[in-house]
């Protein structure tokens, strides 16, 4: 069987990521990824604010 | 508003944006790790058409495929996009991706595959960039048993990424694997204004 045909046969028996579609389905799992996405989600806006905190502190700073 | 949120793009213009074939982007789609934002297949004459976010999670996911990453795992990586920028436009109702880590000094942030664990990092050029998860990919669609609350602070210790031999488990699996990659290099490097 040549690589693609075979590439396509593993792709068909790969299991389909159900907590995408059907998030109950994997609920310990998909906790886990909730709680990663909100703590970085928490990083990224701690980090925006810093970000305008600094621009404004050198904006004062140039007066 | 972003200009990305107000686009939309059909699977053609799609593919020809990515360079891959349409059904690399239709598996993509059937297996659950893009869900098209604005219309879904459903039976003949409907189409599917996309949104920037999902032209983002095309090419992250096409190339996690080229590494031969299980659909599986992409999918807790765009689950997990998905639910971080949902939880920051609580914070900054303008945030969208791809748009907001393709301006000049956005935070770098990396998606890492580790021993089957999902870990993401988010830093700015001056600092070292802070690490987030570990979560355990290789439970994914075996464990149908309910983790207790304790389970999932374990299951969620930060551990650092060493660096590791690349290579690939049994079946697919991503057991000794180490990819590393910058969504936000990828979210740059999208041609949204073709």
């Amino acid at each position: 069987m040549g690589v693609a045909k075979a590439r396509v046969a593993s792709e068909l028996l790969e299991p389909e990521p159900t907590f995408a579609r059907d998030p109950a389905a994997d609920a310990a799992v998909t906790a886990l990824l909730d709680h990663l996405a909100e703590e970085l989600a928490r990083e990224y806006v701690r980090l925006m604010e810093k970000a305008a905190g600094d621009e404004r502190i050198d904006g004062d700073a140039s007066r | 508003m972003n200009s990305c949120a107000t686009r939309e793009w059909t699977l053609t213009e799609a593919a020809r944006l990515l360079g891959e074939p349409q059904h690399r982007l239709i598996y993509l789609c059937e297996k659950g790790v893009v869900q098209p934002d604005l219309e879904d297949a459903k039976g003949r004459g409907s189409s599917r058409r996309f949104s920037g976010h999902n032209l983002l999670e095309f090419a992250i996911a096409l190339r996690l495929r080229m590494l031969e990453i299980p659909a599986l795992s992409i999918g807790a990586i765009t689950y997990t996009l998905r639910v971080f920028e949902h939880k920051v436009q609580q914070q900054i109702p303008d945030f969208c991706l791809p748009c907001s880590l393709r301006g000049a000094g956005a935070p770098d942030l990396r998606v890492i595959l580790e021993d089957g664990r999902l870990y993401l990092t988010l830093g700015t050029g001056q600092n070292t960039p802070k690490v987030y998860g570990g979560v355990d990919l290789k439970k994914l669609g075996r464990d149908k048993n309910k983790k207790s609350a304790g389970d999932l602070q374990r299951a969620l210790v930060l551990r650092t990424p060493s660096g590791r031999k690349m290579g690939h488990g049994a079946n697919g699996e991503i057991g000794v694997a180490r990819v590393e990659m910058s969504i936000t290099r990828i979210a740059q490097e999208l041609r949204l204004e073709v």
